[in-house]
């Protein structure tokens, strides 16, 4: 009974760390949307006069190309599964089978100027975010640049290093950043200030889970001392330790991450950063429990011995 | 210090401990309680230490009824009136022998002379039970027979008119358990009542009175 | 006293993580406190805007139009006293936030910098009386552009309240927007062309990062690579000779924002006195977009709610943790509280051991974050207040089930029985 607290205290701490970096995560997407769909790691750039053919790459990304004439009409190349904005489908159409659509926000005056070949399959369905609200996104799959729809482009990709990516799309010498500002509400300094305020939250998490873990450990000492006594080593007792300690421990976390992966898969997020660091936070979990694990049996064994105290 | 026992019954969850329990201890008498495992000896300690209740029964200590006391009067009770040694002292790891002994000071106001004279009692009864070289030394260095004389010795700390001992000898060698004997003549020599559980014959024979507890109550042995 | 020292004896490192746990919760409590707190002022910005109407005076000057206005010896007069009674009815808020780039002299600044670089332009550098100058980004505004926003200092002050009247060889007061930092500071002289004609300023003020203003054209127009200057009423009317210079400056000052509950017909029976007095018509009002306003306001509210669920949510679940892991602190010590209780203490004394514990922990680890707060912020008396009200709140709620789960424990180990062995 004892043991299956443990393990539900710690899997509820791993469990409360996979909600602050999902939140993290989550306030991350809020002001993406709020910025245009732009993140905080998009690139802004423009192309010395370069097109053609962009690299083939096996990362996800969406590519905009705009005037800066009328910068809400835009160009929007999207490779494999990207997370779209919020969409307002109208009825029966949806992007499966399509390589060309279009979603239009709902200020958006005009469709006169819209091509043929890009159909209206929905709206942006995005009431705080007025940017998004006046653009028309053309959406294509086709993995080529033609200046003649636009000098400005933003590069967004939710693998992580866009630079990095972007770089083997395009020959980096080809490519001249511009700087961007950002919009929404990612300049709201409340907005800023909370994901550092999580970040010290994890911290807290964390030494809670070094506590729980050191007492769970220490619970055992009489274990210890009797197996040491019985005549085993100290690597028998770890290895009796590991069984009784580590390996429930890591199936818990792994019953915990399938649940966060079914959960990501229902409601997924731009990227998956926040799975990859609940990742960290586990396996430095793991790595807490054997340290102490080890430090535990020197202490209760070989130190104390026979004695009572 | 008096002791007297009236009528006294225990009952655990409907399940009988003992009854009819008669037992009167005059100043400065050593009593010993025997009987099998599991028949009631510790219970009745600790209801004479008002660790816990009688289901019935008067129970008095020095002319005070434990009767009607709170659990908050009975540890008063205890702190001034009693020394209580349990079956396997508890001690506080990582403090010193002498500060193990010390603990009940602790819990009250003391003026410089009264801890003048609680020192010297621990010095002394630290010579009688063979433990004052020990003092200094770190709870966890000492041997269970050392770490259980150290307990007996915060038992009489606070100069109790009443010493309640649960089997004070059972992790001692024949010497050591001479050496507590010896202790308990001496404060017994003071007018200090002691009630001893024990399955020692040493300690029995030493006593003046010995019973042996029932379910019906108190049997003497002869 | 003794028996707190000895409790944190028998399980030192638990007792300093703990220690540490405090700490780290009590600056949670307060970085909570204060971030609410600017999520409450970010509100007040677009709050302002709220169930407002927005108009833009717009003239009718232009071609034929301007040409023949102009003709008029009187003209600059007109147009000056049209703009002063616009800018002085008590009716609605008059806001003017006009994107005009100026040009400065010796400049250290790179393109970025330059009021056309997203459209692929480079700086503009020319010469003006043997000096270059390069044409930067830059917003004139007035006092109401204040008001409305809530833009930040990082260093300096704002304008003074004299600034926005215009004074010949006055320097002129300057705010540099964030980007500026480093290459310019506070008190740097600088030169600039306005409208072609040359004045010195003074940065009196840096801006935050990211201030952002409201304009027509942009509801969130970002001011970190701009040169603020203040909008310099003319006290008199100027005469027409004065040039380029000032009937540009008539022109900004009259072409500015209204901000008011009036209806269009409302504000245009609120404008009739103002054209008859002033003998001017030629404008258009132009009734703003309400959806970007709107939209700015609803973000802002969305966002403090969300971070003050966040923030309590992660609060109580933290709070839940910590005392979790205390349970488990007073379970580590039953040897003492045996020894504790067979020498005479209470169980009540015993068990308020544990609350009276967490009480002097979080007190102490309280002054930690509180003491930062007095060194970091200027007036911190608020933030006290509200900071400490929380964790007494915080401490009485957790001293209470700590002491309660104690009970419990108690309860349920039975710490007599185990006297028996």
């Amino acid at each position: 009974m004892d043991k299956t607290r443990f393990i539900f205290i710690l899997q509820f701490i791993c469990l409360l760390a996979g909600s602050a970096f999902w939140f993290i995560s989550y306030l991350d997407q809020i002001n993406m949307i709020n910025n245009g769909y732009l993140n905080k790691d998009s690139l802004s750039f423009r192309t010395k006069g370069w097109e053609g053919e962009l690299n083939k790459h096996t990362t996800n990304y969406i590519l905009m190309q705009y005037d800066t004439i009328s910068p809400n009409f835009k160009y929007v190349h999207v490779k494999g599964h990207v997370k779209l904005p919020p969409i307002d489908y109208i009825s029966g159409m949806s992007t499966t089978g399509r390589t060309k659509y279009a979603i239009i926000g709902k200020m958006v005056r005009t469709t006169a100027n819209i091509p043929k070949s890009y159909e209206i399959i929905g709206y942006f369905d995005t009431p705080h975010s007025y940017r998004l609200q006046f653009q028309t996104w053309l959406i294509s799959k086709e993995a080529s640049i033609d200046l003649t729809n636009g000098t400005s482009f933003d590069f967004s990709t939710p693998n992580g290093n866009a630079r990095k990516v972007l770089d083997s799309l395009i020959d980096s010498e080809k490519v001249e950043l511009i700087p961007r500002d950002q919009f929404g509400t990612y300049v709201l300094e409340s907005n800023r200030m909370f994901p550092a305020l999580l970040a010290a939250s994890l911290f807290f998490l964390f030494i809670m889970k070094v506590m729980m873990i050191y007492m769970w450990i220490r619970k055992d000492n009489a274990v210890i001392k009797v197996l040491y006594l019985s005549g085993n080593t100290y690597w028998r007792i770890a290895g009796f330790l590991a069984q009784q300690k580590l390996l429930p421990y890591i199936l818990g976390s792994g019953g915990l991450i399938i649940l966060l992966f079914t959960f990501k898969f229902m409601n997924p997020l731009w990227d998956n950063v926040w799975l990859n660091k609940l990742m960290y936070f586990v396996i430095a979990g793991w790595l807490v429990l054997l340290i102490i694990i080890g430090f535990t049996i020197i202490k209760e064994s070989v130190q104390k011995g026979g004695k009572r105290f | 210090m008096r002791l007297v026992l009236e009528n006294v019954k225990k009952e655990y969850k409907d399940t009988l401990l003992f009854q009819n329990v008669q037992l009167r201890v005059p100043p400065g008498e050593m009593v010993a309680l025997q009987g099998r495992s599991g028949v009631g000896k510790s219970t009745l300690l600790n209801l004479i230490a008002g660790l816990e209740k009688p289901t019935s029964g008067e129970i008095q200590v020095n002319g005070i009824s434990l009767s009607g006391k709170s659990m908050h009067e009975l540890s008063s009770i205890r702190g001034q009136e009693i020394g209580y040694i349990a079956q396997n002292s508890p001690m506080i790891p990582k403090l010193t022998a002498l500060e193990n002994a010390k603990v009940p000071l602790w819990l009250v106001k003391q003026t410089p002379d009264e801890e003048a004279a609680a020192v010297q009692r621990l010095l002394q009864f630290g010579d009688l039970l063979g433990v004052a070289h020990l003092f200094e030394k770190r709870i966890e260095k000492l041997s269970g027979g050392e770490a259980q004389r150290i307990g007996i010795l915060r038992a009489l700390v606070r100069n109790p008119g009443l010493i309640v001992a649960d089997e004070p000898t059972s992790a001692l060698d024949d010497e050591s358990a001479e050496q507590v004997i010896a202790s308990f003549h001496h404060i017994r020599s003071q007018g200090v009542t002691i009630i001893v559980a024990t399955h020692s014959a040493q300690i029995a024979a030493k006593c003046d009175k010995r019973y042996r507890i029932t379910p019906s109550g108190l049997v003497s042995i002869p | 006293m003794k028996v707190r020292k000895l409790l944190f004896k028998q399980t030192p490192y638990l007792n300093v993580l703990s220690g540490v746990a405090a700490i780290l919760f009590c600056s949670l409590i307060l970085a909570f406190i204060i971030n609410l707190q600017k999520s409450n002022i970010e509100t007040t910005a677009p709050d302002q805007f709220k169930e407002k109407n927005v108009y833009q005076i717009s003239d009718k000057l232009y071609n034929g139009q301007e040409k023949l206005f102009f003709s008029n010896p009187d003209s600059f007069s007109i147009l000056h006293q049209f703009g002063q009674k616009l800018r002085q009815s008590n009716k609605y808020d008059y806001y003017n936030a006009v994107w005009q780039p100026i040009e400065l002299a010796d400049f250290k600044i790179d393109p970025q910098f330059g009021p056309y670089y997203e459209f692929g332009k480079g700086l503009q550098i020319r010469e003006f009386e043997g000096k270059p100058y390069a044409t930067v980004a830059s917003f004139q505004i007035n006092a109401k552009v204040f008001e409305y926003n809530n833009i930040g200092l990082q260093e300096g002050h704002f304008f003074p309240s004299d600034a926005y009247f215009f004074e010949e060889d006055a320097d002129i007061p300057i705010l540099l927007g964030a980007a500026y930092k480093g290459i310019y500071q506070v008190g740097d002289h600088l030169e600039l062309l306005h409208y072609t004609r040359h004045f010195n300023g003074v940065v009196t003020g840096i801006l935050k990062p990211q201030q952002r203003i409201f304009t027509m054209n942009n509801p969130e127009a970002v001011l970190d690579r701009s040169v603020i200057l203040p909008v310099r009423y003319f006290k008199e009317p100027p005469k027409n000779t004065e040039g380029i210079f000032v009937k540009a400056s008539l022109y900004s000052h009259m072409n500015g924002t209204i901000i008011t509950n009036l209806s269009p017909m409302e504000l245009r029976d609120v404008l009739k006195p103002i054209n008859v007095e002033s003998n001017f018509e030629a404008y258009h009002i132009i009734g703003a977009e309400s959806l970007p306003i709107l939209a700015l306001s609803k973000m802002t509210d969305t966002n403090r709610l969300l971070l003050f669920i966040a923030s309590l949510t992660t609060g109580f679940m933290l709070a839940g943790l910590y005392l979790w892991t205390l349970s488990l602190l007073v379970k580590r010590n039953i040897p003492v509280y045996m020894v504790l209780l067979i020498s005479g203490a209470t169980m009540d004394s015993i068990q308020m051991l544990s609350s009276r514990r967490l009480m002097l922990t979080i007190g102490i680890a309280s002054l930690f974050p509180a003491a930062l707060l007095m060194i970091i912020v200027e007036n911190p008396l608020y933030f006290l207040i509200t900071y400490y009200v929380v964790v007494v709140i915080v401490v009485l709620l957790l001293a209470g089930m700590v002491k309660l789960m104690t009970k419990k424990l108690f309860r349920r180990l039975d710490l007599v029985q185990q006297l028996k062995g």
